[in-house]
């Protein structure tokens, strides 16, 4: 869901529950990175109880809601008000309680360190100073943060052929493409050389993507493997 | 004097040690994960590495290799250079049953990606009188399997199976 999506998601939210229940009011509120809905029940005949409202913490960008001081008889309310506006076909409770939501939050969205095999006695990396070179180099190349989201880079070869003499002249210059795709292109990447795929350092062919701002390249021979022309970006 | 012997250190009363030399460092993690948590009645100890030879610094921390294990990866050209750079830090008494070799990646769905040919893995796999392992690892039964091959492996090498030796391993090779 994006920015424009949320006025949406509130209208529906609302609608929703309003179309069950009248006696209800709902606040939402943008409090630290995620949507705070709050929401205080009342029946037909009360007016809503506002000392004992039910929070729910939705980040729009994940499909998981944190749910408190919710009663099971306006359960079905609230589930439904929430799969209709978020647009999900269905929802269901993680066995997983706590008084502390941050926590919850790094739980669920992975943001905890793994146990890792590093850990277990048993396992002995022999290679710890090369991984560490390869981590340094990868970080300074592409540096630490999340990478913006490119689907190809594409490299035009106009080279000759390198051969011998007296053959290598007369033979036409071979026209190629090579085009890399990816779902994210510079993560992949990035992680060539720490997943072992590609020795460090990666070819400035690939990493200067970023730094240049372009991801279609033109190869030829006069200076030999350096990208020369301009063209348009994607 | 990086080469490393088969034969050097003492080895540890039930304990097997192995040693798994492959430029992927997630096929390494996942075998050495599935054979720590298969059953077995001896201790394992797993060393891993890009490639060989073996830092100098922590040498008197090793054990006594009873395996190693060479992953190529068909897919990658640099997996097979970094093992066949690799191979030569080996003492010949390893190639009498202590080595074995596990090619990924080789099977249908990924043969067109296929960057070395499966035959010159059999090649240098029969030429240095080592077993040939062939395996996927995409999923989660195949890594089990394959670790309790090496495990079965591993446990001969180490002389935990009264009556078989590491040098029974070439009958399983082809050329003999």
């Amino acid at each position: 869901m994006n920015h424009i999506d949320v006025s949406e998601f509130k209208a529906r939210f609302k609608k929703t529950i309003h179309s069950v229940m009248k006696n209800v009011t709902i606040h939402f509120k943008d409090f630290g990175d995620g949507m705070w809905i709050r929401i205080a029940w009342g029946q037909t005949s009360m007016k809503p109880n506002q000392y004992r409202p039910t929070f729910v913490v939705y980040h729009t960008q994940t499909p998981y809601v944190f749910i408190t001081s919710l009663l099971n008889t306006f359960r079905p309310v609230l589930c439904q008000a929430l799969l209709s506006a978020a647009k999900y076909s269905q929802i269901q409770e993680m066995e997983l309680k706590s008084r502390c939501l941050d926590s919850l939050k790094d739980l669920v969205f992975k943001r905890f360190t793994q146990v890792s095999l590093s850990l277990d006695a048993r396992v002995t990396y022999e290679n710890l100073k090369e991984k560490e070179r390869i981590h340094h180099l990868t970080r300074e190349t592409f540096g630490d943060g999340p990478l913006p989201k490119l689907e190809n880079a594409s490299y035009k070869l106009e080279t000759t052929f390198k051969g011998e003499h007296g053959i290598a002249e007369k033979i036409e210059p071979f026209r190629c493409v090579v085009k890399f795709s990816s779902p994210n292109l510079l993560e992949s990447i990035r992680s060539l050389a720490p997943s072992g795929v590609a020795e460090a350092p990666i070819s400035s062919l690939l990493t200067c993507i970023p730094h240049r701002a372009r991801n279609m390249f033109k190869i030829s021979d006069k200076k030999p493997m350096q990208p020369t022309s301009s063209q348009a970006t994607n | 004097m990086a080469t490393l012997r088969p034969f050097e250190k003492m080895p540890i009363v039930n304990v097997a040690a192995v040693l798994l030399v492959g430029s992927e460092e997630s096929h390494r993690e996942q075998l050495a994960q599935a054979m720590l948590k298969e059953p077995k009645t001896f201790d394992v100890k797993i060393h891993m590495t890009q490639s060989l030879p073996l830092p100098f610094e922590g040498d008197y921390l090793r054990p006594r290799f009873d395996l190693v294990v060479f992953l190529i990866n068909l897919h990658s050209q640099l997996s097979l250079n970094d093992v066949l750079s690799s191979m030569m830090h080996l003492d010949a008494y390893f190639y009498l049953g202590k080595t074995c070799f596990l090619a990924t990646k080789g099977k249908h769905g990924s043969v067109q990606h296929c960057v070395i040919d499966i035959t010159t893995v059999k090649d240098l796999a029969d030429k240095h009188l080592s077993i040939l392992i062939q395996s996927e690892l995409d999923n989660e039964e195949d890594v089990t399997f394959t670790a309790r091959r090496l495990l079965n492996i591993l446990k001969i090498c180490a002389g935990l199976v009264p009556g078989i030796s590491s040098l029974y391993m070439s009958s399983l090779t082809e050329t003999f």
